[in-house]
């Protein structure tokens, strides 16, 4: 395990321990160092006095050169156990004696060096001059066996030392382990207190503060950091409910899109108008169920091409019958920014070879900016349509030429006509009357010459020359009312019958009439035509009620048809036989003879011919003797 | 028909102009009256050229004008006075067997001073052109060209 992945508490002691360690090492070794050389200078100095004791012992013996007593001396060396050699040498340099005495010689240094002591191995050699005053003697040499000395001295110094080496490092190890926890403390308090908040994610929980130190200030940020955390954490909650309240919201309204999108993709699949989408490129996306119908397609697949590649399969031709080039095609205008309605176009497929006519309408489909998104092209079959409205339309121009070819035809007759009735009103009244006017004239100036016969058959002339002349004025008359055009006003009918009653005066004075009046609306129409009308119709009743005492007749108005007026006159007069209704109305068509009811026999037919330009109708309910009813029925407006 | 006739009677048929004479005759007018056949005489006379060259220069009090003539028809007559400074301001009656819509309008259009229709009675017709004749002949104050030219 590498150090920095050791708990901290094992670190601070490793570290306080090797610490430790190092410095009581280094102190070891520089006391060890002093220790030694202060050791060497006290054994040099020991050697030292050993040699001047034994060289001012030796003097006298080396004076008198004495051997024996040399030995003596030198022998006495034995008390100091260490000193393994001794040598004198006499003033020639010369060995006089030696120690131990058994020693050869040349295991000895033949000749004295230069005074002074030094370490040669594990030996402190030393020469010491041996001198009597100013004399010079001879000189001494002395060797020590250090070794034995100096393990004897690293023994203790080592036993020491390892003593006070473990002692220190117990001592130390013992502080650490109290002294670290100051550090460590804090920081495991920190570490256990993170640890629970993030296992717990409660940052609501707070470090301890066990001290002022930059312990406690690292508590402190820590602390504050967690308030900002929960701060935080609080306003990311916050922020995730609102976020997942959204999203809910969102689906929803996805949902809701989706739904009425696949509502929507289901009323264009189903409606009968053919339906085609395109990009903006030209490039067709869609084509819906009756836009595939209507192009012969059976699959999607077949549609989705270029709008150029369809000049391959169908060719377009306007209603004038000349084949549009694809960029005068209804998608071509609509890319162009051109809004189509109701543009018919003849459709060949080409392969297919059929022909159909198509109303083409179409828009581009825009986003809310008002930049084009696609383009949207509808299109239904109208051939049937067509072929109708050209059917229509073949009637038509056929029916104006007939109504053209007939009104010439019935113009030409009115003029014929009017050209006949101005002949008849001149020229055959001319000679009818010339008859009256000259027979006129015989009967004013020659009548007393003729006897009673030729004034009867005179008078017979002038009548049958007058009654020719009414129905000559009659007729034209009626011709005149056919061909007149009509003026229509608000007549009041009312106010009509009152002056057709005042202009019969003359025929009503005489009589005993009961009349029978109810109030008669304003009605549109011709007023001179209707004024006919009702002149004729109670000319009519006044006539044919002549043997009536009292003569009743009635004119009003019969309720109950919402589409037409009904107007009535009726009489109790000598009335007709109802299998002779029809003829009633017709031009010279009488029922009674001239003698019983003079008359032309036009007026019902004027009557009729008037209410029918109306647009009305008349008829007429009768039985013989028990009185007629006359019926107009006009249109209400 | 030279003299200082007061009356113009423009009639093609010899019938009407017998039965008109005869009846402007209960009047004491059939001397005063000259008579032309159709409507380019009737100008003729009016404008005293033609047949009528060496007529006296004086204008009738009236004109009466029937409407079917040969040659000019009435109408054109009735224009052609109406368009001559000279002529215009001579009364025109028309009198006519038609009463025709259209040539009614027409004539008044171009300023007739009666429109007459002439009835088949006997009577009737020829009470009509007695009083005609006493109104327009007798009555009727003619315009002051038509005075001045007679004197």
């Amino acid at each position: 395990m590498r150090l920095k992945d050791t708990p901290i508490r094992q670190k601070l002691m490793t570290i306080m321990l090797l610490v430790s360690g190092a410095v009581l090492l280094l102190t070891c070794g520089v006391f060890f160092v002093s220790e030694f050389l202060t050791f060497r200078k006290a054994t040099v100095q020991q050697l030292a006095t050993v040699g001047e004791i034994i060289a001012e012992n030796s003097s006298a013996a080396l004076a008198f050169e004495n051997q024996n007593d040399a030995t003596e001396i030198l022998s006495a060396l034995k008390a100091e156990r260490h000193v393994v050699a001794a040598v004198l040498y006499d003033k020639e340099g010369r060995i006089f004696a030696k120690y131990p005495a058994d020693m050869p010689d040349d295991a000895l240094p033949a000749t004295p060096e230069k005074a002074g002591y030094h370490f040669e191995r594990l030996s402190l050699i030393g020469f010491q001059p041996v001198a009597q005053g100013d004399r010079h003697l001879g000189a001494l040499y002395l060797k020590l066996d250090t070794g034995a000395i100096m393990r004897r001295w690293l023994q203790v110094f080592f036993s020491l030392g390892v003593v006070v080496v473990v002692f220190s490092l117990v001592v130390a190890y013992l502080l650490s382990r109290n002294l670290q926890q100051q550090i460590s403390q804090p920081i495991l308090a920190l570490a256990e207190t993170a640890k629970a908040i993030s296992d717990r994610r409660d940052y609501s929980v707070r470090a301890t503060k066990l001290g002022e130190d930059e312990l406690g200030l690292l508590t402190n940020a820590f602390n504050q950091m967690l308030s900002v955390i929960q701060e935080r954490e609080n306003a990311l909650h916050t922020a995730n409910v609102a976020l997942r309240d959204e999203n809910t919201e969102r689906k929803r309204a996805e949902e809701a899109l989706h739904k009425s999108e696949a509502q929507l993709q289901t009323i264009v699949e189903n409606i009968d108008e053919g339906v085609a989408v395109s990009d903006l490129d030209g490039q067709l996306l869609h084509f819906n169920r009756a836009a595939l119908d209507l192009h012969g397609f059976v699959s999607l697949e077949e549609c989705r091409r270029h709008l150029t590649r369809f000049a391959e399969t169908f060719e377009l031709r306007g209603m004038d019958g000349t084949v549009w080039p694809v960029d005068r095609w209804p998608l071509a205008r609509i890319l162009r920014g051109e809004k189509l309605r109701d543009l018919e176009v003849r459709i060949r497929h080409i392969p297919a070879d059929w022909q159909r006519v198509f109303s083409y309408g179409g828009t581009l489909v825009r986003d809310a900016g008002g930049q084009p998104l696609m383009a949207v092209v509808t299109m239904s079959d109208v051939t049937e349509r067509k072929r109708a409205e050209e059917e229509i339309r073949r009637l038509n121009v056929e029916l104006e030429q007939r109504v053209v070819e007939r009104t010439a035809e019935l113009q030409a007759a009115n003029g014929e006509l009017e050209a006949f009735s101005y002949s008849v009103s001149h020229d055959l009244r001319a000679p009818i009357r010339h008859i009256a006017a000259f027979a006129g004239l015989v009967k004013q100036r020659s009548g007393e010459k003729l006897d009673e016969k030729g004034r009867h058959y005179l008078g017979q002339v002038l009548d049958s020359a007058k009654q020719m002349g009414h129905l000559i004025d009659d007729l034209l008359s009626f011709s005149r009312m056919s061909r007149a055009a009509m003026q229509k006003t608000d007549v009041d009918l009312e106010a009509l019958v009152e002056e057709t009653l005042q202009a019969q005066q003359p025929e009503t004075q005489e009589r005993n009439i009961v009349w029978k009046r109810s109030l008669l609306p304003k009605v549109r129409g011709d007023s001179a035509m209707l004024r006919q009308v009702f002149v004729n119709l109670l000319a009519n009743a006044i006539k044919y009620t002549r043997s009536r005492d009292p003569a009743e007749i009635e004119i009003g108005c019969q309720e109950g048809n919402p589409n037409e007026l009904v107007i009535f006159v009726r009489d109790n007069g000598v009335g007709f036989d109802m299998q002779y209704a029809d003829k009633l109305f017709g031009v010279f068509q009488r029922l009674h003879r001239a003698e019983e009811f003079e008359g032309t026999g036009i007026g019902l037919a004027n009557v009729r011919r008037i209410v029918a330009r109306h647009g009305g109708r008349t008829w007429a309910e009768s039985a013989v003797n028990r009185g007629a009813t006359f019926y107009v029925a006009l249109p209400n407006q | 028909m030279i003299g200082l006739e007061k009356i113009l009677l423009v009639e093609d048929s010899p019938k009407d102009l017998e039965l008109a004479l005869a009846a402007l005759e209960d009047s004491h007018l059939a001397n005063e009256v000259a008579v032309a056949r159709d409507g380019v005489e009737a100008l003729d006379y009016l404008r005293r050229q033609g047949a009528f060259a060496t007529r006296p220069d004086t204008l009738p009090v009236v004109v009466l004008l029937d409407l079917k003539l040969p040659k000019l028809n009435g109408l054109e007559v009735l224009a052609s006075i109406r368009a001559d400074t000279a002529l215009k301001q001579i009364p025109v009656v028309v009198l006519t067997s038609s009463r025709e819509e259209p040539d009614l309008e027409r004539c008044y259009e171009l300023g007739v001073n009666a429109y007459i229709v002439k009835p088949v009675d006997f009577e009737q017709v020829m009470g009509v052109i007695k009083q005609i004749g006493v109104l327009w002949g007798i009555l009727n104050v003619p315009p002051p060209s038509i005075r001045r030219s007679k004197t």
